[in-house]
């Protein structure tokens, strides 16, 4: 009786036979510019978010103290830098990076991966209403105090055109916003779930 | 000696200690990892980056290292965890990671057919597998790399009938020519 052949061991060997170059060891001092290098991406990373954020809050917070803004306007800028207050605290405490588990069993990162994805995915498809509202109100509110300034002579067709205008356009960003964060929510959610669908 | 010199000398002692024994794990799991890299990443440098951050990530973890049962189930973990977080970011920045064909070579000591042949079989191999999740590909590279169960379950974090049954099904799958099954790792 001939005894038949594994074809997964003959694989074995033949995927342990591929020549391989020896892999030098790294110097300390290099091992340790590589681990400084990734934690500096991953507070950059993160920094990006918060450097957005200072630069909202130096330009509406300069106008906080200017004494010709009217009370509207000045409504509309503090609403402003509340609401970047309230977006970097919420991005600092829900969109940080964390670093992946790797010295752990794989099921526990594959489980880090999922989770962030669909942390990811929430703040995206809640973005309409951290994101979106607070800043839009503030800047609502603005809008309307600028209009004020200018319309005490009432305005012609052609600025009346012009306010149309500007004001289509800051409602297709927002509108544009909101949906592109929605269309990547759902890329993110469908790739948790495949990832999800591994570990089950 | 003063306590703050002796600490500075154990201090010392302790890094030049680890450092010898990341040297010895590199040195008895290098190929593994480096096949590990060669499937996973095509490109050169970017091969290279990964073998990087793998030895980074198993150098950082070193002082965990008494904790373990198998020395190799460990490094292979971390290796394999550094190449699926690769992945990830490559499929976020869409760049394509090892998804393409990879150029298999076998060592010398067997005949020019038959390497022509493993090489051929390798990557059929290869080819299907990557169209599996990525637990199921490491469940098989695992196997491949001679690792048993309980150093699979070990690496994974699967229980070790989990690993039988997933890799049983995989291997099935595997060998033949059947179309990919909707769940093959189940």
């Amino acid at each position: 009786m001939t005894e038949e052949k594994d074809p997964f061991a003959e694989l074995q060997s033949a995927y342990q036979a591929q020549p391989v170059a020896a892999v030098p060891v790294p110097s300390r001092e290099e091992l340790e510019a590589r681990a400084k290098k990734f934690a500096r991406q991953v507070w950059w990373r993160n920094a990006r978010e918060w450097i957005a954020c200072v630069f909202v809050l130096f330009f509406f917070g300069r106008q906080l103290i200017d004494p010709s803004a009217t009370r509207l306007g000045f409504i509309g800028n503090l609403v402003i830098v509340i609401a970047t207050l309230f977006v970097g605290g919420y991005l600092y405490a829900r969109g940080r990076t964390r670093r992946a588990p790797l010295a752990g069993p794989t099921t526990e990162l594959l489980e880090h991966h999922a989770s962030d994805l669909e942390r990811q995915a929430r703040l995206l498809r809640m973005a309409p209403f951290w994101y979106f509202a607070p800043l839009g109100v503030g800047l609502a509110i603005s809008i309307v105090d600028t209009l004020r300034k200018f319309s005490s002579d009432g305005f012609d067709s052609a600025e009346r055109r012009w306010i149309a205008m500007m004001a289509a356009l800051v409602l297709l960003v927002f509108v544009g916003g909101i949906w592109m964060n929605l269309r990547g929510a759902k890329k993110l959610a469908r790739d948790a779930a495949k990832v999800r669908e591994g570990l089950s | 000696m003063t306590l703050p010199s002796a600490l500075a000398v154990a201090v010392d002692d302790a890094r030049e200690g680890a450092d010898a024994r990341f040297a010895g794990l590199i040195e008895r799991h290098g190929p593994a990892i480096s096949r590990l890299c060669s499937y996973r990443e095509r490109n050169e440098q970017a091969r290279l980056d990964l073998r990087q951050d793998i030895l980074v990530a198993i150098w950082e973890a070193v002082p965990r290292l008494a904790e373990v049962r198998s020395e190799r189930a460990w490094v292979l973990r971390i290796a394999h965890n550094v190449a699926a977080t690769h992945v990830e970011r490559a499929a976020r920045g869409k760049r394509a990671a090892g998804i393409e064909h990879t150029e298999v070579e076998i060592a010398d000591p067997i005949s020019a057919e038959k390497r022509a042949e493993d090489r051929l079989r390798l990557e059929a191999l290869f080819g299907r597998l990557r169209t599996l999740d990525l637990l199921s590909q490491q469940l098989v590279l695992l196997h491949l790399e001679g690792l048993d169960g309980a150093e699979i379950a070990e690496a994974t974090g699967l229980t070790a009938t989990n690993v039988t049954t997933r890799l049983s099904r995989i291997r099935k799958w595997l060998v033949t020519n059947e179309d990919a099954p909707k769940e093959p790792g189940r």
